[in-house]
């Protein structure tokens, strides 16, 4: 599969006050044509305005970005041409005009006379289960309606490439799970690639084989979802104890990095470790030792995903620097 | 190929949201209707019986009807940009091949038909109530007019690009629609008012309407002087616009309202 999104070094800042604010800092990924990416990171990470850079709306201050080997922002024309995105979720649409206006005319404002895409607005209206609401005004749609009409508005002309910002923020499950099973066809029936940014892990989990994970303005982590769980599970332990931890156990144990310790009235004391490497396991068995407190059980912890996506932003706040795991995928 | 989709496109549009708001439209017509019997009785009071009522009434006629179509050109640009701005649209109108000035100048032409008909509903009501009947050749009316449109809408164009940059500027929206009026009416003896935008347009478009020259009968250096005024605002406006847009694009802010 061929390179369709070349990101290179891009950089951003943006002015406030007299300072001013880095976005992005020296940001480089590919997505390969067919790719379903996921783009995460907290609130502020800088996933909007990669997304908007990759769409020709913000510039940046330093790098480019190619879509199908066009500059985004030298040759913007072409690159449009190859590209559709929701940026403002439910807002991306004419609220006086049908849901079959809206998808009429957006179609000619991407250069395809709407009779040409008849059929292809037809499946989307089908697809997206809003044969009820053809000639319902895109104002008088729940915000899940309008979601979908906005998906539905990115995707009625035939371009290679779908940008997404946060496509399923606010949805209903049976809205979202239908944008979901859209996005899923979209990638591995018609060969489209599709860039999102999201919050939503379980979206994230169920169609996104890789993942770019940007915090303050850089990307920590970019490798396929399986890999990352993989990684995390091998180092994520549960030690369960058969009796209870001194006080002075308890303080020490609290002191050793990435150790929790549960005290569950129902299932008894156990301390889940998370390891940047065995030295905290062996210091956590020397503490319990001490007062020869018996150990039931060592288990590896089954983890999702959620967790992961807390681990490598909150390992990046802490050091400051990119995760020594981060690779390009 | 492709203009041709999108001014379609903008057509059908424009004529949807007219079938869908027509009460809105009719609404807008009684406003400017009250308002000019207003200003036809204020100058009946002060200038009846004079010599120049019925030339001075033409003016006031041709003025005011100049000045809803400056005003309707005007803000189809400022208005507009904003409202997509706020509902969200703006950004998927730039991801639009054509580019978003062409997409902006597809949709005033569309508009330009309503605008014709609005503006002559309005004409020929003002005519039918104050019984002064003005020369609508339209052979000469038809491309001074656009020499006075065009103008204007470098003038729109130029407040488009101060509002995607600087945002809540609309205000000064509000007085420049006003400051329309001046540039509809005012005469050229001044020699300086030749320099603004569209008022040797509309001075030429009054002397066929009041005064009922042909095209050919007018100075070939005011049509010419109307001519280079059109695209000197029209070519400053686009200027502006895509400065602005560019450093919005620069400091991200093109989408944010």
């Amino acid at each position: 599969m061929g390179i369709i999104i070349q990101a290179r070094n891009i950089s951003k800042t943006y002015p406030k006050k007299k300072e001013r604010v880095r976005a992005l800092q020296e940001v480089s990924f590919q997505v390969k044509k067919g790719e379903l990416v996921g783009l995460l990171g907290p609130n502020g990470a800088g996933k909007t305005t990669m997304v908007k850079i990759i769409a020709g709306l913000v510039a940046p201050d330093q790098g480019e970005v190619e879509i199908a080997g066009y500059n985004t922002w030298k040759e913007r024309g072409r690159t449009l041409r190859k590209l559709s995105a929701v940026l403002e979720g439910n807002r991306n649409i004419y609220w006086p005009l049908t849901v079959k206006e809206n998808l009429n005319f957006f179609a000619s404002l991407k250069g395809q006379p709407p009779r040409k895409v008849q059929q292809r607005i037809d499946y989307l209206i089908s697809k997206l289960n809003l044969e009820k609401k053809v000639n319902v005004t895109a104002r008088s749609l729940s915000r899940g309606m309008q979601q979908k009409l906005a998906l539905a508005v990115a995707l009625v002309v035939d371009v290679p490439v779908l940008i997404l910002d946060e496509p399923t923020l606010g949805l209903d499950v049976e809205s979202a799970l239908e944008i979901r099973e859209m996005l899923q066809d979209v990638v591995y029936q018609e060969n489209k690639t599709v860039l999102l940014t999201t919050h939503d892990m379980r979206l994230v989990r169920a169609i996104c084989p890789r993942v770019i994970i940007i915090n303050q303005g850089q990307i920590v982590t970019d490798d396929r979802v399986e890999n990352l769980l993989r990684l995390f599970e091998a180092k994520s332990y549960r030690l369960k104890l058969t009796g209870h931890l001194t006080s002075k156990q308890e303080e020490m144990i609290s002191l050793v990095e990435n150790a929790i310790i549960h005290n569950d009235r129902h299932n008894g004391v156990y301390i889940d470790l998370h390891l940047e490497s065995m030295d905290s396991l062996y210091i956590i068995l020397d503490i319990l030792r001490e007062n020869n407190s018996p150990i039931e059980s060592i288990e590896r912890q089954e983890i999702d995903l959620e967790q992961v996506f807390l681990e490598i932003v909150g390992r990046r706040r802490k050091n400051g620097q990119p995760d020594s795991f981060a690779s390009t995928g | 190929m492709g203009s041709l989709i999108l001014l379609q496109a903008q057509v059908k549009k424009e004529f949807i949201l007219l079938r869908r708001y027509f009460f809105n439209f009719l609404g807008g017509f009684a406003t400017l209707y009250v308002v000019f019997l207003l200003l036809f009785l204020g100058y009946r009071g002060l200038a009846a019986g004079t010599d120049m009522y019925g030339t001075g009434l033409g003016n006031l006629i041709v003025g005011y009807m100049l000045w809803i179509f400056a005003m309707t050109i005007y803000q189809d640009i400022s208005y507009h940009l904003f409202n997509e701005a706020r509902e969200g649209i703006l950004e998927q109108l730039y991801m639009s091949p054509f580019g978003y000035i062409r997409v902006t100048a597809f949709r005033l032409i569309a508009g330009l038909v309503l605008n014709f008909g609005m503006a002559f509903l309005i004409l020929m009501a003002m005519m039918l109530s104050t019984g002064r009947y003005l020369n609508l050749d339209l052979i000469s009316l038809v491309p001074l007019i656009i020499l006075l449109l065009v103008p204007i809408a470098g003038l729109g164009f130029i407040l488009g690009g101060l509002q995607i940059l600087y945002k809540r500027i609309q205000s000064i929206l509000q007085i420049v629609q006003f400051l329309l009026v001046g540039v509809v009416v005012a005469p050229i003896n001044l020699g300086w008012t030749v320099f603004l935008p569209g008022t040797m347009a509309s001075h030429l478009v009054r002397q066929v309407m009041v005064e009922e020259a042909f095209i050919t009968a007018l100075p070939w250096t005011q049509f010419l002087m109307a001519l280079v005024m059109a695209v000197f605002y029209l070519l400053l406006g686009l200027a502006i616009f895509k400065l602005c847009e560019r450093r919005a694009m620069i400091s991200g802010r093109l989408g944010q309202f």
